[in-house]
């Protein structure tokens, strides 16, 4: 494929997906450098990673993006484990710019929720919820069965404390 | 469920976006890399192979191990253990299982116990690095100091300090190694970044991403890491007046 028509996808994921991976990568790292960090370190990956991706006939964009994200996020905190210890999702919330749409307090309560859960949860929390993925797709992305994603989503429910208001696919 | 994630997510972040500006240079430093680029080759402890294996067989070997343990020789205990008291101190404890405050055990003993030692003054973490701390002796516009907190490992100490002003946050990492040898493994080689000599022949590697730029050095057994959401000339001239 030409070059051009390279740069043009590239244009195209950085418009589409870029909110949407930045906070991704800010709820798993609960800072925001670190989060502008992952995000820039994703599109460079993805660029050189560009071959392989028109080669493998991938049919998600958005799970493959969220894919090289979640490992960036991985590599990053384990650089950054020393700092990531001592922050917490509050204090790395109140120092963003102020939101643009109005916040009830229960959703701050429920991204803080969000936030605090263990990392595997809180992954597949946001892959399906979130990015709208597949439990398919997210086991992809997370490299385990659609069972566990299934198992780790009912687990998200008792962990949140909170009925689901539409029933969980079944892989 | 899926609405209130959703809605959660989008508005509490909805400050947190890429503008125009950012999307570009996300582009733009993308493609200064060569595409199908090898990525650059892994650290050492990133090339070990993750070992899959049966949950029973995992149990089995850790059985073992714990059955082995007391035959193992003991290493000798440090005389100073820190913990955490009710009243929010940090007390050491000494062979005499006396508690003592931070700042006279640590004057005294000279020996400090491995772990994360935050909420310091300055002179108390240089006492706990073991060596005077370097000054940043330059800030842009009104950065105050926000944190300040020690690491200290069987393999290394850590300084972190942490300034904030309007336009966000700078991070001066410091990491102080035993040997030379491990000092220089932790900076980075063959990166994508810009290499550049400082004036005293240093050299020190550079990168962006989005609107914060990050600078790298080594001095024999020490690492500097200076992060911040400022220009490159301002990163320059920070790091320039550390003493």
């Amino acid at each position: 494929m030409a070059e051009s028509d390279q740069e043009a996808r590239l244009t195209g994921w950085v418009n589409r997906y870029s909110n949407a991976l930045l906070r991704l990568c800010f709820i798993q790292l609960q800072d925001r450098a670190l989060a502008e960090d992952a995000l820039q370190e994703t599109f460079i990956k993805a660029w050189r990673a560009m071959p392989r991706y028109e080669q493998s006939n991938i049919q998600n964009d958005k799970a493959w993006l969220s894919r090289i994200a979640l490992n960036t996020c991985r590599d990053l905190h384990r650089r950054h484990n020393r700092w990531a210890r001592h922050v917490d999702a509050t204090a790395a919330i109140d120092t963003l710019p102020p939101a643009l749409l109005a916040v009830l307090p229960e959703d701050r309560a429920l991204l803080m929720d969000v936030c605090a859960l263990p990392e595997k949860y809180r992954q597949v929390l946001i892959l399906y919820y979130y990015q709208h993925l597949t439990m398919r797709e997210a086991a992809e992305v997370l490299g385990v069965d659609a069972s566990t994603v299934c198992k780790r989503l009912k687990t998200v429910e008792v962990l949140l404390k909170r009925q689901l208001t539409e029933e969980v696919d079944t892989p | 469920m899926r609405n209130d994630i959703e809605r959660a997510v989008d508005t509490v972040l909805s400050g947190l976006a890429t503008t125009p500006a950012q999307r570009e240079q996300l582009i733009q430093t993308a493609l200064k890399t060569s595409v199908g680029a090898e990525p650059p080759p892994r650290k050492f402890f990133e090339q070990l192979p993750s070992i899959r294996m049966p949950r029973l067989a995992m149990i089995a070997i850790a059985a073992v191990l714990l059955m082995l343990l007391p035959l193992l020789p003991q290493p000798q205990k440090d005389p100073f253990v820190r913990y955490s008291s009710e009243d929010g101190q940090d007390y050491y404890v000494t062979g005499s299982g006396e508690p003592t405050s931070s700042t006279s055990a640590i004057a005294s003993s000279g020996r400090i116990a491995p772990g994360s030692y935050s909420g310091l003054s300055f002179e108390d973490a240089e006492r706990v690095y073991g060596t005077r701390i370097p000054r940043m002796n330059w800030l842009p516009g009104d950065a105050v100091l926000t944190h300040l907190f020690v690491e200290v490992s069987d393999m290394d100490r850590t300084v972190v300090i942490r300034y904030e002003n309007d336009q966000g946050s700078i991070f001066l990492t410091i990491d102080n190694f035993f040997t030379e040898e491990i000092a220089m493994m932790w900076f980075p080689q063959n990166e994508e970044g810009e290499y550049i000599t400082l004036a005293n022949g240093v050299q020190a590697y550079i990168t962006t991403n989005v609107t914060r730029h990050t600078i790298t050095w080594q001095e024999g057994y020490t690492v500097y890491h200076l992060s911040g959401v400022v220009s490159r000339e301002e990163l320059l001239r920070m790091m320039e007046s550390i003493r």
